[in-house]
């Protein structure tokens, strides 16, 4: 049985192998590129001191400009499998006759669909877990420019979630193949289940592990520093790189919410509208020290505060181990499918 | 030998059932005794392949029961190793070669003899390193037979082997299916459209139409209870009670009908001639079923010519 998975799929393993080289090598050189880059704008000894690295920072994201296009081939990589490995297993049996060959030697098709999923998804799934190290090598010196592990490209592409991914990946094709029995459509219900489930994902596992809240006063001086600089919010200074900020709400203590961006104008329009023409007029000189001190109690009144939600950066495999359950269940669920039926072996 | 395995193949009002009414085969019963070669003979989605399928465990049965080899058919190894199932339409690996296709042979069966696999295939002049899908019908048809008998059968299941071969490969193939058959006491069964070239081979016969078996028995058996009897019109109209006629061609004073008989007809004023298998066969296949829909063709209306 090993000899005969062998042997039906050496023609795809060699296809795969000079792909994967090829990706391997890209990988490698960007790798050593982002690492050369980021001594050179002295990085590693910036970090080390553990002073404000961001100008280096940002001449690193600018020395990329983007996200290093190998990172779209590793992501597709689950689907593929699913979608030229998995989805031909069963139904191209069919499509040939040779269920009717391979089903009536002395091995029955519970073994015969058990040792191809084992090999098939084993070798696969190794696959995974090693370009996922790879990838977490060669994005490493990266992380921090891109901001942080959270978003798609570096999450999905390193860690736990790749091997999962290609086990999911190749349940759905391969239950495909059982139950449709014909390549081209298995194939294509490979591709669309694998993306309706997975790209939602992204929206949801920002829950899959208690976020971190932090609350926030916010009073005059706050305000007018949001006006000023819109991106200076306070939490953000508070939040270290990587860290992925879910919600951000702002109420008083009436529990009416304001929108982030509009906060300063509502608020200093209504209470204190010296103030907002002073702040917004542009002019540098300093602001009327009496207005601010009669808008200071009237802000203080409303007990604004600003509520942040986030996941640290620490809690990545936290996340990642979820995630990973969640898609190896999918996938043992659908495998079990695939093989009871292909232990009923219908001849048609 | 023990009762067990004097019948190799058993079947008791088996039949298989697709959807909630289709039946692909039904009240099926036979028995085969070990060593036989059958042939089963029916038109083109008449039960056959229904009927080795349900014998291979390929399909289970939805009525009745089966005995092969004295199991039940079933996907358990131990069954799979007694019975060699050559498919319809010889189904192999395209991208293997020859010696590949032994191989996955060797590696599938536990019994496998490949001293007997490779001097089959060497004297049916096949070469081990072409690919498969670049064989002709008649080498794929050879590698399909080395296959299913060099893991050493009890039962060799053939379906429409035959079909896509020419009259020489047909011959080939049957040469050296008998030798194999005879050498090892294997029971075999094989399905045909036509019986043509399985006459020569074959001691049992098996008349399958609209999914229900319509004649079986020992050939011999059958060749001396069937008869072609003519005579006068009304002759041949007072047949004595247990003689069954399956056809009847009408001529003004002449007429000719094929009987089921299991004694001598006294009538000195009709002829018994033997008859042809091929006419016995044929006279089954066109027989009206008992629960066919379609009205029987009555036979009255048929020519002589057809003949």
């Amino acid at each position: 049985m090993i000899w005969t998975t062998w042997r039906q799929h050496r023609a795809e393993a060699a296809v795969w192998a000079v792909i994967l080289a090829g990706l391997v090598a890209a990988m490698l050189a960007v790798g050593s590129i982002a690492r050369s880059r980021a001594s050179g704008l002295g990085l590693p000894a910036c970090t080390a001191a553990g002073g404000d690295c961001s100008n280096a920072l940002d001449a690193l994201h600018r020395a990329f400009h983007t996200i290093p296009p190998f990172t779209a081939a590793l992501i597709a990589i689950p689907l593929l499998a699913g979608m030229f490995w998995a989805a031909p297993l069963v139904s191209r049996e069919y499509e040939a006759g040779t269920h009717r060959l391979a089903w009536t030697q002395t091995v029955s098709p519970l073994r015969w669909i058990t040792v191809k999923i084992v090999l098939i998804f084993g070798a696969l799934a190794g696959l995974a877990l090693i370009l996922g190290l790879l990838t977490a090598w060669t994005l490493d010196p990266l992380t921090t420019a891109f901001g942080g592990r959270y978003n798609s490209t570096w999450y999905d592409t390193q860690g736990l979630v790749p091997v999962a991914c290609m086990l999911f990946a190749l349940a759905v094709g391969v239950a495909a193949s059982a139950l449709i029995r014909r390549t081209i459509p298995a194939m294509a219900v490979t591709l669309i289940v694998y993306a309706a489930v997975r790209i939602p994902i992204h929206w949801i596992r920002g829950n899959f592990w208690p976020a971190v809240t932090h609350t926030y006063n916010v009073d005059v001086a706050t305000l007018l520093q949001r006006r000023i600089e819109p991106l200076q919010d306070t939490y953000l200074s508070t939040l270290a790189p990587g860290d992925w900020i879910q919600t951000v709400t702002i109420t008083d203590s009436t529990g009416h919410r304001y929108i982030p961006n509009e906060l300063s104008f509502d608020v200093l329009s209504r209470y204190c509208p010296n103030v907002r023409t002073a702040a917004t007029s542009g002019e540098p000189r300093p602001l009327d020290p009496t207005a601010i001190a009669t808008c200071k109690p009237k802000v203080a009144g409303l007990s604004l505060h600003e509520t942040v939600s986030y996941q640290p950066a620490a809690h990545f495999w936290p996340i990642q181990t979820v995630e990973t359950l969640i898609f190896v269940a999918l996938a043992a669920l659908l495998v079990i499918v695939a093989v009871l039926t292909v232990a009923r072996r219908r001849p048609s | 030998m023990n009762a067990a395995t004097e019948i190799a193949i058993e079947t008791v009002g088996a039949g298989h059932r697709y959807g909630h009414q289709l039946w692909g085969l039904r009240g099926c019963t036979l028995s085969l005794p070990t060593g036989s070669i059958t042939a089963v003979v029916g038109a083109n989605g008449a039960g056959k392949t229904t009927l080795l399928n349900m014998l291979v465990g390929l399909l289970p049965a939805s009525a009745g029961r089966l005995r092969v080899v004295g199991e039940e058919p079933s996907s358990k190894p131990a069954f799979l190793a007694r019975i060699g199932f050559l498919a319809q339409d010889c189904p192999l690996y395209k991208e293997f070669s020859v010696a590949d296709m032994l191989h996955f042979g060797r590696a599938m069966n536990p019994s496998w003899d490949d001293d007997m696999a490779r001097a089959r295939l060497a004297s049916a002049d096949v070469p081990l390193d072409r690919r498969a899908g670049k064989l002709s019908g008649g080498q794929r048809a050879q590698v399909a037979l080395a296959l299913a008998v060099a893991k050493r059968p009890q039962v060799l299941l053939l379906d429409e082997p035959l079909a896509a071969l020419d009259p020489l490969a047909r011959r080939e193939f049957l040469k050296n299916l008998l030798d194999s058959a005879v050498a090892s006491n294997i029971t075999v069964m094989l399905s045909s459209h036509l019986l043509g070239d399985l006459a020569r081979v074959c001691d049992h016969l098996i008349v399958i139409s609209e999914g229900e078996v319509r004649l079986t028995g020992e050939l011999d058996q059958l060749l001396a209870e069937h008869h072609w009897v003519s005579g006068a019109p009304e002759q041949t109209s007072r047949l004595p009670g247990g003689v069954e006629v399956l056809a009847e061609y009408r001529h003004e004073r002449h007429n000719r009908l094929l009987v089921r008989i299991d004694q001598p007809l006294l009538n000195p004023a009709l002829t018994m001639e033997p008859v042809d298998l091929e006419d016995l066969v044929l006279a089954y296949l066109e027989r009206p079923g008992e629960s066919s829909e379609r009205a029987g063709t009555p036979w009255a209306a048929r020519e002589a010519s057809h003949l």
